[in-house]
This record gives structure tokens, sequence and C-alpha cells, in this order.
């Protein structure tokens, strides 16, 4: 089911880092930020692969799974806190599975929609992404 | 020789002082008050009259044993403007205050300054004012003021004497009910003034006024000269108005008690004090009481008493039985201090006797007043300079700051006024003391009183005089035994000295009229009496006779004409009458009888004294009506006859010669006879006289006695009013005894505990109407043996047990069951202490204990299954006391804690486990306790390292009960199952995040609805199928070869020809079995579609192994299809299929894929790492769970 997309790309021209480590999910999350208007950075479910990507060109935005096969992904959030980077938790754990210091930041739970994430890029646009993440 | 006051300056100087003094806060007077309860209106009105006196402290002393305190006496005073100030230890007394003493402490001056002492004896016993009065003396001396309020007894005596004797002034206050003077233990009159309660402000006022005018000389060097001169002339009004001679006093002391006397009457000059003694015959009383006092003291002069002890007391005791009585007589005793003195050497001696005779010392003094002091029997502390620390203790009880005689010397001595110079002696005295006195009396006075003495003591009795006395006038009444130390005794005189009473020369005393009498006969000197005598000279003789000329009486000089005649003695006046006239007085007697008319016989003659005279008879009737009749018979001497007529008289008588010489005869014997008998009365005479003295000596005696006596009935009044007192006492208690015994009869019938008193022979004495239960027992079983009762209960040990307990007085008790009645007693058997604390016997008491001892066995058998239950149950149990107290705690608690039950029992729960502080589980068990309200908590504990249920439950005690459970188990499995929840829904999520993925990539490569719904439907009953066996394997891991069956069942496909499923067992995660599952259902749909099960020719084999390389194990597979007879290019619209297989399983796997379309089929070869423990082997324990994204 393809969605309509939107008048208005709210991606466009962002760069957005995919973190998830299925493949099913992962690719779904690529159309959505596609349709969206971005480009998709990863996806990428291995913590290491993921950091190479970000040393190698910082994203825009970062929509990150949080269990990697069994691996957590703070240090991959660490990593882009300190690079400025907005980040959307998208997880099938409720809220209360982010933990300090990202406790406030935008979550999404699985499965995604367009609209939902397109709320949270709307979240993260409205507040100001510094000051989520200090 | 007083300081004459300057009449010009002494107003303004005196003005001058009074003002100094008001600024100055010492005082110049410092007054005592003594005041009981009783005397509160007379504090106040002493009080009413407006401000104190210029200069003036008063110190009120409360007798302390009543209830007058400072609060009422403050109370009292305060309408009057004063401020009572309660005295403090060391404070200056001030002028102008008012001072109460203290009611629990002892308070004396020193200097001005005020000191408490803790009191040593209870109230009462103290003399608080007394020994008040005493350090106020010696403090102030002339300065210090006693006042004595009526109503207080014998309290003040001592210090109203000691202030006199320091030289200060006493007044009491006058009282109408004060009982008369021979109630002489009243201090009153011993002081200077007795007045109004509303004057004695004033009098003091005066005397500070006085007092501040003149400064007195302490001394006779500081006086002027002239007054040596003027002393002696008061010293010899004393003498002459007293008898006593003070030329001899000591003159400190004689100008010091004139002083006083003089600032007392305000007198500034001797002179005007000489001529107010003269005047005021009270004042010299007044002086000479003030000289006796203080010149006494204890064992005055220690040698003479130590002679006296040893020489005189052992013999006057010597020889004495019980019965009989040692008379001692001491005079000018004074204040009492010798008499006191020679009583405690009697009863020193007399200790030594089994049975000791009856001392009893009179000691006297002119001066009733000084008797006071005496008969109070309390003296300063300062006696103790004169008497052994042994004598004080023994014979002395120490109040206040006092010393009184014990009861026993008190009642020794009798005290009574009596002057030595005037009244009569005591009689029958074993010692007369008389020290210092003698020397007071004039040389003459001395010469009557000797004999006195002699007269008074019994023979061989001794006399004590002081050391400058002396009986050398008197040799021969008493001999010295030692001349130095003037102890004399009693000689033996062959006249029995009379002394001469009375020996008064003064105006004072009694009156012993009549006793002047024996002593000078009165000399008979009225004329009319001579003038009488001669009359009578010149009267003619006559006889008054009755009826039968009995002689009724006779005249003066009838004896010329009476002859008694011969034989009996007869008063008949014819036997009696001169024979020459006894014819004639016959006759005429004869003739006035019968005619009652007068007769006379003239002229007749009578021989007398060898002469003739002529004699005329006269017999008159006395006529009385109503009785017989009296004759007077006359005789008239005529005168001698004259020779002629004589002859002839003489003649005639001649005729009767030998009559006559008869007559003459009878005469002679009559003569002898009367000579006789003249004789014997001169010796009865004699005698009479001498009974006389006997009676004169005995009338003293008596006198005496009855002075003993009317001393003795003083001590009696005083004894009685004392009994009075112990009657009313006794009366009181016997009432309060008789309360309590009902109050024990109350107790003895309402309790019930049987209970029955025993004496020591087992017999009942009394017991409680509950032994009726134990007992038949009645009233008159009374007296009976205790074991002649038949007793209702089974307890045959009874008598045995009273015996052992009367034995060894040690209490038995003992629990008797009846088996038939099935009574329970509690039995105990004591001795009985009578309030004297010996044994009287025994008490036995039974209690019923039946219900008791029942109820007490079902509680402990309910306590029992209780504890039972509480160990087997599951839960920890324990209970805590009011306090936090384990008192019980069961097995499993212990186990729990790992404890003893001694580590724990009886211990505080916060001493036990301190780590316990403040944890919610021990607040918890707080909160029950405090509130009444149980409590329920899960908690951590401190102590189990845990997680517990605990609940507390209060007790009726203010305990708690407490259940807890040890609940980490459950806690930890909720912990999982919540995490097991969030996991579920974690991958709840993730698998439709795959179906929303699966149904987009679905959309995009179909073609058409029918395809779609074919495709997604096949698609996502793979998954379903994955998850339906994962959900079946709770480790969340599937075999492979199952995964590869169902996907081929699941399209039909059994038949074993076409397929070949084979590969060692080798299990999947959930994450790598769902992509696996969709990969195979992708190339099973294909190969039923396009491939190998299209037809019946096709066949398929899927096979798999595991190799281990370097990088860790890795599995391979491979899907061959074989037998295809078309093989088609490669499928155009499999997208999903082939970018699953070839961009999926790398992506989640790190798989290495191969998909070939090559001749006769597809081949799928798919190799991708696993961990180590995905192999299956035998007893492999995978529990971990794979962990999905």
């Amino acid at each position: 089911m393809s969605e309509p997309a939107s008048p208005n790309h709210p991606l466009r021209g962002s760069r957005v880092l995919i973190v998830e480590d299925q493949y099913l999910i992962a690719d779904e999350m690529r159309r959505l930020v596609v349709e969206l208007g971005g480009a998709v950075i990863g996806p990428a479910g291995e913590v290491a692969t993921i950091l190479a990507l970000i040393a190698a060109e910082t994203p825009d935005l970062a929509v990150l799974d949080i269990n990697l096969n069994g691996e957590q992904v703070w240090a991959v959030a660490y990593e882009l806190r300190d690079r400025g980077v907005p980040l959307i938790f998208a997880t099938g754990y409720d809220v209360s599975a982010l933990r300090p210091p990202f406790e406030a930041a935008v979550h999404m739970e699985k499965p995604v929609s367009t609209r939902a994430l397109a709320e949270a890029v709307e979240r993260l646009g409205l507040a100001s992404s510094r000051e989520v993440l200090s | 020789m007083a300081r004459k006051p300057d009449p010009s300056s002494s107003e303004p100087r005196r003005r001058a002082r009074k003002a100094a003094s008001l600024a100055a806060t010492a005082p110049t007077l410092v007054v005592g008050v003594a005041a009981s309860a009783a005397t509160l209106p007379s504090l106040e009105r002493l009080f009413a009259q407006g401000p104190l006196p210029a200069g003036v402290a008063f110190v009120i002393s409360l007798r302390q044993s009543d209830g007058l305190d400072f609060a009422t006496v403050a109370a009292a005073l305060a309408p009057h403007g004063f401020a009572a100030e309660a005295v403090a230890d060391g404070e200056r007394a001030q002028a102008g205050r008012v001072y109460v003493g203290p009611l629990d402490r002892l308070m004396t001056l020193e200097g001005e300054a005020f000191r408490l002492a803790p009191a040593e004896q209870p109230p009462g016993e103290r003399a608080a004012i007394d020994s008040f009065l005493i350090s106020l003396a010696a403090a102030q001396q002339h300065r210090a003021v006693a006042v004595i309020l009526a109503g207080m007894g014998s309290v003040g005596a001592a210090g109203v004497t000691a202030v006199k004797e320091q030289g200060g002034l006493a007044v009491a206050e006058l009282d109408a009910n004060r009982p008369g003077p021979e109630h002489l233990v009243d201090p009153a009159f011993l002081v200077d003034f007795v007045l109004p309660a509303d004057q004695i402000a004033g009098r003091i006022a005066t005397y500070a006024d006085h007092l501040a005018g003149v400064q007195p000389w302490r001394d006779a060097a500081a006086a002027p000269p002239e007054t040596a001169g003027q002393l002696a002339r008061i010293a010899g009004i004393l003498r002459s108005r007293t008898g006593h001679d003070f030329h001899g006093y000591k003159h400190n002391t004689f100008l010091r008690r004139v002083q006083r006397r003089m600032q007392v009457l305000q007198i500034d000059q001797v002179e005007a004090y000489i001529e107010r003694l003269r005047t005021a015959p009270d004042e010299v009383g007044h002086l000479f009481q003030d000289l006796l006092i203080g010149v006494t003291q204890f064992f005055r002069d220690g040698l003479e008493f130590d002679l006296l002890r040893r020489e005189v007391v052992p013999k006057l005791v010597e020889g004495r039985d019980g019965g009989e009585q040692i008379r001692i007589w001491v005079l000018g005793c004074a204040t009492g201090e010798e008499a006191y003195s020679i009583a405690i050497l009697m009863q020193e001696q007399l200790a030594k006797l089994d049975r000791p005779p009856l001392v009893q010392i009179f000691a006297t003094d002119i001066d009733g007043r000084a008797l006071t002091m005496a008969r109070s029997g309390r003296y300063p502390e300062s006696i103790a300079k004169d008497v052994s620390p042994e004598r004080l203790a023994r014979w002395f009880s120490k109040e206040g700051a006092t010393y009184a005689v014990i009861k026993e010397l008190r009642e020794m001595c009798i005290f009574s006024q009596h002057n030595v110079v005037r009244d009569a002696p005591f009689s029958r005295i074993d010692l007369v003391s008389c020290r210092n006195l003698l020397i007071y009396l004039t040389g003459e006075l001395q010469d009557r009183v000797i004999p006195l003495f002699h007269f008074s003591l019994k023979p061989g009795g001794f006399l004590f005089l002081g050391p400058s006395e002396n009986v050398t006038r008197q040799a021969k009444l008493f001999a010295p035994i030692d001349r130095r130390h003037r102890i004399y005794r009693r000689l033996d005189t062959v006249n029995r000295v009379l002394p001469e009473f009375p020996l008064a020369t003064g105006e004072r005393g009694r009156d012993l009229a009549g006793r002047g009498d024996l002593a000078k006969p009165r000399a008979d000197t009225g004329l009319g009496r001579q003038a009488e005598r001669i009359a009578d000279r010149y009267a003619p003789a006559y006889v008054l006779i009755d009826d039968q000329y009995e002689t009724l009486n006779f005249s003066g000089r009838t004896g010329r004409f009476l002859e008694p005649a011969a034989g009996a003695a007869s008063l008949n006046l014819l036997n009696l009458v001169h024979r020459d006239l006894r014819v004639d007085l016959r006759a005429a007697l004869h003739a006035a009888a019968t005619q009652r008319t007068v007769a006379k016989v003239e002229r007749l003659q009578v021989g007398i004294q060898g002469e003739v005279r002529r004699v005329d008879l006269v017999v008159e009737p006395v006529i009385v009506p109503d009785a017989p009749v009296n004759f007077v018979v006359l005789f008239r001497d005529g005168g001698p006859v004259d020779g002629a007529e004589g002859e002839a008289v003489l003649s005639a008588p001649a005729l009767r010669d030998e009559h006559v010489q008869r007559l003459e005869g009878e005469l002679r014997l009559v003569k002898e006879r009367l000579q006789a008998a003249i004789e014997e009365l001169e010796s009865t005479n004699e005698e009479l006289k001498s009974s006389n003295e006997e009676y004169q000596s005995i009338n003293e005696e008596m006198q005496s006695a009855n002075e003993e006596l009317e001393t003795s009935k003083e001590e009696l009044q005083s004894v009685n009013e004392e009994l009075h007192t112990v009657n009313g006492e006794l009366a009181h208690r016997v009432t309060d005894l008789a309360r309590a015994n009902s109050d024990l009869k109350n107790l003895l019938s309402s309790t019930q505990i049987a209970t029955v008193f025993l004496d020591n022979d087992l017999r009942i004495k009394s017991f409680t109407p509950a032994v009726g239960d134990i007992f038949h027992l009645i009233d008159g079983d009374l007296g009976r043996p205790i074991t002649h009762i038949a007793a209702r209960i089974a307890y045959p040990e009874l008598a045995d047990d009273v015996r052992k307990v009367l034995r060894t007085l040690a209490p038995i008790e003992r629990e008797v069951a009846d088996l038939d009645l099935g009574t329970r007693h509690l039995v105990r058997v004591l001795p009985y202490r009578s309030i004297d604390n010996y044994i009287a016997g025994a008490v036995i008491t039974f209690l019923d204990v039946t219900a008791t001892v029942r109820a007490q066995a079902e509680a402990e058998e309910a306590g029992a299954q209780t504890r039972e239950i509480l160990e087997s149950i599951a839960d920890a149990f324990y209970a805590l006391d009011g306090e936090m107290r384990f008192t019980y705690a069961n097995r499993r608690a212990l186990e729990d804690w790992g404890k003893r039950p001694e580590e724990v029992l009886g211990r505080r729960l916060i001493d036990v486990f301190p780590c316990a502080d403040q944890t919610e589980a021990f607040e918890a068990q707080r909160r029950a306790a405090r509130e009444g309200v149980p409590v329920h908590v899960e908690t951590l504990s401190a102590v189990l390292h845990g997680w517990i249920a605990i609940s507390a439950y209060p007790d009726a005690s203010g305990g708690v009960s407490v259940y807890f459970r040890d609940i980490s188990d459950r806690k930890r499995s909720e912990e999982r199952q919540k995490l097991l929840m969030g996991e579920l829904q974690h991958r709840v999520k993730n698998i439709l995040a795959v179906v929303r993925s699966i149904a987009n990539r679905t959309l995009d490569t179909s073609e058409t609805l029918e395809e779609f719904a074919a495709h997604f439907d096949g698609r996502l009953r793979a998954l379903a199928r994955t998850q339906g066996v994962l959900s079946r394997h709770a480790e969340g891991e599937i075999e492979l070869e199952e995964i590869v069956r169902e996907e081929l069942l699941s399209h039909a496909v059994h038949d074993d020809d076409q397929i070949e499923v084979s590969g060692p067992p080798i299990r999947l995660r959930q994450k790598a079995a769902e992509i696996m599952a969709l990969a195979l259902h992708e190339l099973t749909t294909n190969a039923v579609k396009y491939g190998a099960l299209a037809s019946q020719a096709g066949h398929i084999a899927v096979t798999w192994r595991t190799t281990l390389t370097k990088e860790g194990r890795r599995l391979s597979l491979q899907w061959r299809e074989s037998g295809v007879p078309l093989v088609d290019s490669a499928p155009s619209r499999t997208g999903f299929g082939r970018d699953l297989i070839e961009r999926g399983l790398p992506y989640d796997l790190g798989a290495a894929t191969l998909l070939e379309f090559s001749p006769g089929g597809i081949r799928c070869l798919i190799e991708l790492p696993i961990p180590e423990d995905a192999l299956v082997v035998e007893d492999a324990d995978t529990k971990e769970a794979g962990r999905a994204t």
C-alpha cells in the first residue's frame, strides 16, 4: 500500500540515517523517508557499520532502533548527539525503553506509518533539536 | 553615780542619736518575741500600735510544735503595716524590721547575725524559743528584750532568765486567765513587766529611749567614785528589809544588777533609785530577786561536791532499804542547779543499789520566781562547762540550744518557796545543803538559823555549807568532817535545842501568829486589873454551894474559914468549913433554905492561926426559877477579938481538947497527903511541859509536812494535767483502735480467702466466714484444736504443716487437691507474729484455685496448640511485647534469620537487628502497635536482604503479632513477567512492522488485487506458521528441518519421492527462523508455480550441513530443484523472493547467498554463521533465549 506523497516533503534535502537490524523493516523505513523527500544513509544494523557511516558523513536526522541484534544502540546515540544530530527512536518497546539522557527524545512505536514519521519530524522541527538533545 | 544628763544638751543629743540609729541599720535593741498559734491575737495586738520604736528589730520566734508558720504571721502583721521577713542564715538583724523564725531549723543570734542550724530534735523538743532567747541575751546583753506572750506555758523561762542575767529587759503579756502564783512555771513571774499586749511596744520604746541616753557601766571601776558608798547604802536597805546582807556580794555583779533595775525603771541616778527603794517596798523585792539570779551553777566548787560524793552520799545511802526515805533540804536553791547537782550525785549512788531508797530533795528559795526556772529544769548550753559530758548525756536531754533535766531527776526535787528566816524548818532531814546563803545573813540571823538546821537534821545528819561559811559560833551543835570543805555532822546534844520561831525581822512572810506567845509571856500590866486585884483583897470571902451544900465555887482567900475534915475528900461545905463555924452555919443554912431569906449569924468567935477572930456569916439563897436553890455563903472577917473575949472563946473549946487532938492528927495526915499530891502535881506539870515541847516540835513537823504536801499538791496538779492529756490521747487512740478493729473485722468477713488463726497449741483463735467451705466451723469452736475439726477437703498434713511452721518460722505453701470434689486449694501456713514480734501461733489461708487451675490448664493447652500451629505454618511468625521485645518466634522465623531462640527471645527487636531501624518493615510494626490497626506492607527487608510481605497485628497488651514471608522469588518472576511482556509486545510490533513491509512490497509487485491477495496471504501464512512454531517452543528457537518441512507441507507437498530434506539438527533463533521461513516460502511458492513441484517429474532436495571455519561455525543450506522440464528465464515478478534471498538474508543474518536458474531447476545456496550452540547435540542446554529485533 503506497501512501500518497506528502504535499510538502518535510525531509526534502535531509540526509536521514536509518539504524535498523531487520531488513524488511529497514527497507520499509527507507521507503517512508524517501516518500517524505529525504535521502537515506544506511540503513545499517550493526553498531560498527553505523559508526563508520556517521564518521563518513554526518546525517541531518537519525531514526534509530534500540536493539540491534542484541546490541544496544546507545553508543550510536551518544555519537550522534555529540554531533548535534536530531534523533527519532523507532522501536517495538514502549517509551520506557528510552534511557537517560534520551528519555525525552522523540519516540515512535513500530510499525511506523508515513504520518507518524512526518509528525515526529514535525515535532523535531517545532522544538529545537539542540534543546531536545542537550 | 549616773552620768547626769545635761538638761541643756541631752534632748538634742538624744534626738541626734535616734536619727543616727535610724540611718544605720544595726538595731539598738533586739526584741525576741515568743509566739505560738495560741498567741496570734496577742501578736496582732502587739503590732497594732503603729510603727516600731525607732532602732528596734523584732524577731518573732515560733513554737515549732504547733501550726503557726511564717505565712500566717506575715498575714496577721500585714494589715498593721509590717512586712514580716523570714530569717535567712547569716542575715544581719536590722533596725525597723520584723523577722520571723523558721519552723524547721534552730535560730540563734550571733552578734547581729542570725544563724540557722538544722534541728537535731523533733519539733516540741527543740526548745526553739528558749534557745533563741538565750543566744539573744548573750549576743545583745542589755540590748536584748524578751517578750513572752500569754498562753505559752513554761516556754521562755530559761530564756527570760538569761536575758535578765545579761542585763536585758523581760516583758510578759498580762493574761486574765493566767493561773495564780502557785503555778510557778510561767515565765511571766520572772519578767520585769506584765502588761497588756497593746502596751508592750510602748514600754519597749521607753526602754530604748532610756537606753540611748544612758551608757551602762560594765565595771565598777568605770563608775564614779561615789558609787561605792551608794551601793553600800543599797545593801544596807536590803539588809534591813530582807535580812539578807549583800555587802559581800561581788561588786561588779551588784552594780550591774542595780543598774539593770534602774534601766527598767528609767531612773538615771543612783540617788533617785535609793529613794525609790525606800519608798517602794516592791522594788526591794525586785532588786533582791535580781541579785539572786545567776549566782549558782552546776557542781559549783567541784572539790566540795567531790567530797560530798565520796564521804557523805555513801553514808546517807548506807543501810537504807527500798522502803526508806532519804530527805535532803537544799536552801537557797535559786534556779535549781545545786539541787539537781545533788540529785545527780544521789542518783549515781543509788544506781549501785538493788533496792534503792526513795530520795526526796526539798529545794527551797526565798524567791518563788527563781523557782520558776528551777521547776522548768531547762538550762542554757553553757552548763556544758560545769557538767561532764557523761553526766550531760545521762541526766539531760538536749533540746535545741538548751539542756533539760530528765524527768527522773526532776521528779526527785520538790521546789517550794520558803524563807529560812521566817518559815518553819523542814524536819527529819538527812542532809541540809545551805551554800552561800549564810554569807548574806547577819551574824544575829546566822545564830538563829544554825540551830534550826540542828533541829531539822536527824541525828548524824550532814550540813553542807558554802566555802566561806562555817558554824564555829555553834560548835556544840555541829562537828566538821572536813573543815576545809565545810561539811559538818550534827552532834547530839544533851539539851534538846529548840529553835526560836519565828525569826522574822522583816515585814514580809507568812504570819505565824501565836508562836510569839510561847517565847515571851505577855506582861499583864493593865491598871484595871490591878485595881480589881486590890478590890478582891478587900472583898469578903464567899463560897457558892448547891442545895446539898456541895461547893460550886470558892472565892479568893476563903482559906481562913475553911478547915477540911479528916477522911474522904469532900466538897460538902459542912465538912470543909472551920469547925468553930460549923454549927452556926448549919443553922443558918437551914434557916435560909426554909425561909428563902437571908440568914445572918454575926460575931462568931473563930480560932484562926492562933488568934480568935470575929466572923460574921451571911447565907443568901440564889433563887433561879425551875432550878434547885443555890446559896452564897459569905464570911466577913470582923477582926481579932480582944483578950477577955478571946479567953472566953479559948476556954470554951477546951472542953473538947481531946476531940481537937484527934482532929489535929487527922489534919497532919491530910497535910502529908496534900504535900504528896502537890509534888505529884508538880512532876505531872513538868511532864506536861515536856510534852508541850514535843507537841510544838511535832507541830513544826506538821507545818513542814504541810508545806511538803502543798508542794506535792502542785506536783500532783501538774501530774494530773499530764494525765488528763495522756487520757485524752489514749481515748483518741482507743477510738482509732476500735475503728481499725472494725475495719479488720469487715475485711476478714468480706475477704473470700478462708483464713484460720491458730495459737501455739493449734487451737482456733479466730477465722473468717469463708472457712465454712473448708472446715465445719462454728463460733463455738473457738478455742478448740483445729485437729478436732473435720475438714471438708483432704488435707491430712495440716497439723504437721502448722507445727513445722511454728518450729521453723518459714511459711509453707502447698496446693491441696481433693480428687473426690475436684477442688484445688492453695494453702499457705504462716507464723502469726504479734505486734511485739513474738510468735503467737499460725495463720492458715485457703485460696480456692479450682477454677484458676482449670483455666490455667486450658490456657496452657490452647497455648500449646497455637504454638504448634504457629510452628507448622509456612509463614514466619513472631510476637513482640509493648516494648518491642521478642516474646515468641516460630521456627520458620528463626530459620529465616539464622538465629537460635535464646538469641532473640526477651531481647528488643532493635537490639537483635540493629539494621532494621527506620526500615519500612520496622515502622510498620511500630505503627501497628501505636495505632492499634493491622498494617501490611511489602518491602525490601534489611534483615533478609530480599523482598518480604509483612503483616503486623496489634494485640491487646500493646504488643504486635507479626507474620512475614520471603517473596523474593515471586518478585523475581513478576519482574521477568514484565520483561517478557515487554519482549512480547516488542516482537508483536516488530512483526507488524514486518507485515506492513511485506504488504507494501507485495503491493508493489502485484498487478491485480487477486494476485496481491494470493501472494500476501501466502507470505502472511508463512510468517504465521513460524510464529506458531515459535510459540510452541518456549526457547524461541526452531529446528531448521521443521521450518523446511512446514513450508513444504503448507503447499500440500508430502510426496517424499519428490522431496528430500536432510541435514543435521540445527536450531534457529526467532529472527533467523522468520526470515529463513519467508525465504523458503518464496522458494516453495516458486517451485509450486514454475519449478520442480509444478509437475510430477520434479524433485527438490533441501540439504544443509555445518562447517567450522576460522570465523566460527557456519551453516550451508542448498535448495536444489531437478527434473524441471522447462526452465524458464529468471522469473520477473518474483522480485520479493529474490530480494529477500539476495539482500535480506545477508542484511539480517550476515549470510552469503547464491540463486541460480540453471537447467533442470533452481539452485539456491545459503550460507550463514550460526552460534556454536545452534547445532543440536545431546543434552545441549540452550536455555538462553535468542534476542530478536
